[in-house]
C-alpha cells in the first residue's frame, strides 16, 4: 500500500464529513456566536483542525460529535482570546469582531425574521444553556457526552437543558 | 453513580429531545417538548450551507514538491554557472575589467570647513575595488602590458595611416589627371 492511499482516504472522509455535517457545524456555531461571518470563519477552522487531527481520530464517537467538539473548543478559545474575562453570555461578538461583510442578498425577509427570532431566543439563554441545547440538537451526543464536552457533571448539563427549555417558553407564548 | 433525581431528569429530557414524539407524555414533558420543537424550527429555518473550506490536502502539496525542487536546482545551477563564468573571465580574459574609480575627499582632522571645500590640493584616487595581493599585482602588470601593446599597435597603425594617406593622394591625382 502506498502512502498516497491513506491520504486519499482521509481526503475522501473529510469531504464526506463536510457534506454530511458542514451545515450542522455551521448552525451550531451560528447559534453560539450569532454572527454569520464569524460562524463561517470558525467553520473553516473546524475542518482545518479536523484535517490536522485526522491521525488522532480513532473512530471514537461519531464524526459529527468529533467536529462539534472542535467547534465548541474553538468558540471558547476565540472568546477568551478576544477578551480574557469575556463571558459567552455577554459576549458581544459585534464589539469584539466587527462584521467584515454585509448580509448576503439571498437573505430574504422571511429568513431575516427567522434570524431575528432565533437571536431573540438565544438572548433568553445563558451560554451554558445555549451550548447544551445546540449540542443536543445538532449532534447525536448523549447527555453524558455533552457533559463531558462542557467539562461539567451530568446533573449540571441536564439542569442547563431543562432551564433553557423553560426559558424558551417565552418565545412560544409571544 | 447517578442519583434518583438525575436519573429521572435524564429520562424526561431524553423523551423531550428525542426524535420520536413521546407516548403518554407527562404535562412537563409535553411543555418542554413544545419549546424544543419551536427551538428546532428556528434553527432549521436559519440553517445555511457553509462555504467550502479551503483545505489543501497534503497529497497536493507533495505533488508540488518536485516542481519546487527542480526550480531550486535550476536556480542553483544558474548561479553556479554565472559565478564560474565571472571567475573564469576575471582570470583568463585579455580585456581586464577596469575597476571604477571614485574621487574621494579625505576629511581633514581639523573642523575647518573651508579646507574641505578646496579639494584640488588633497584629492587622491581611491579604488574601492582594489585589494592587496599578488593577483592584484598580476592584474596591474597585465593591464600595463596591454596598454603598452596598444601603444605599439597605435604606432604601427600610424605608419599604416601615412601609407594609406599616400595611396589616397595618389588615387586623387590619378582621377584628376594631374599625374
Amino acid at each position: 500500500m502506498t502512502a498516497v492511499e491513506p491520504i486519499a482516504a482521509d481526503t475522501e472522509r473529510l469531504t464526506h464529513w463536510f457534506d454530511q455535517h458542514g451545515a450542522a457545524v455551521r448552525g451550531y456555531l451560528r447559534g453560539l456566536v450569532r454572527r454569520d461571518d464569524v460562524a463561517d470563519d470558525i467553520t473553516q477552522d473546524v475542518f482545518r483542525r479536523a484535517w490536522q487531527a485526522r491521525a488522532n481520530y480513532r473512530e471514537q464517537g461519531t464524526p459529527r460529535a468529533f467536529l462539534l467538539r472542535i467547534a465548541d473548543r474553538l468558540v471558547i478559545d476565540r472568546a477568551r482570546k478576544n477578551r480574557p474575562e469575556f463571558q459567552l453570555d455577554e459576549m458581544g461578538w459585534l464589539a469584539a469582531e466587527p462584521p467584515d461583510r454585509l448580509p448576503t442578498p439571498t437573505a430574504g425577509v422571511i429568513e431575516k425574521e427567522s434570524r431575528q427570532e432565533l437571536d431573540t431566543a438565544m438572548e433568553l439563554l445563558t451560554s451554558s444553556q445555549r451550548r447544551v441545547l445546540l449540542l443536543r440538537f445538532y449532534s447525536d451526543m448523549s447527555f453524558a457526552e455533552i457533559a463531558e464536552t462542557l467539562d461539567c457533571p451530568l446533573s449540571t448539563a441536564l439542569s442547563h437543558c431543562r432551564r433553557g427549555l423553560l426559558a424558551l417558553r417565552q418565545i412560544i407564548s409571544e | 453513580m447517578m442519583n434518583e433525581s438525575t436519573e429521572e431528569l435524564l429520562a424526561t429530557l431524553e423523551q423531550v429531545t428525542g426524535v420520536d414524539a413521546p407516548e403518554d407524555a407527562s404535562e412537563e414533558v409535553a411543555m418542554l417538548r413544545e419549546s424544543w420543537l419551536a427551538f428546532g424550527q428556528l434553527l432549521d429555518a436559519t440553517d445555511e450551507e457553509p462555504p467550502q473550506p479551503v483545505v489543501q490536502p497534503r497529497s497536493v502539496r507533495r505533488a508540488g514538491l518536485p516542481v519546487r525542487f527542480i526550480a531550486a536546482l535550476a536556480a542553483s545551477l544558474l548561479i553556479a554557472f554565472g559565478a564560474w563564468t565571472f571567475l573564469n573571465r576575471g582570470s583568463n580574459s585579455n580585456n581586464p575589467v577596469v575597476a571604477p574609480t571614485e574621487l574621494r575627499v579625505p576629511v581633514p582632522a581639523t573642523e575647518d570647513v573651508a579646507e574641505v571645500e578646496k579639494p584640488s590640493e588633497s584629492m587622491e584616487i581611491v579604488d574601492e575595488f582594489a585589494w592587496e595581493d599578488s593577483f592584484d599585482e598580476n592584474l596591474a602588470a597585465t593591464s600595463q602590458a596591454i596598454r603598452s601593446a596598444q601603444a605599439g599597435w597605435s604606432g604601427s597603425n600610424r605608419r599604416y595611416s601615412v601609407l594609406l594617406d599616400q595611396f589616397e593622394q595618389f588615387d586623387e591625382e590619378l582621377s584628376d589627371g594631374s599625374l
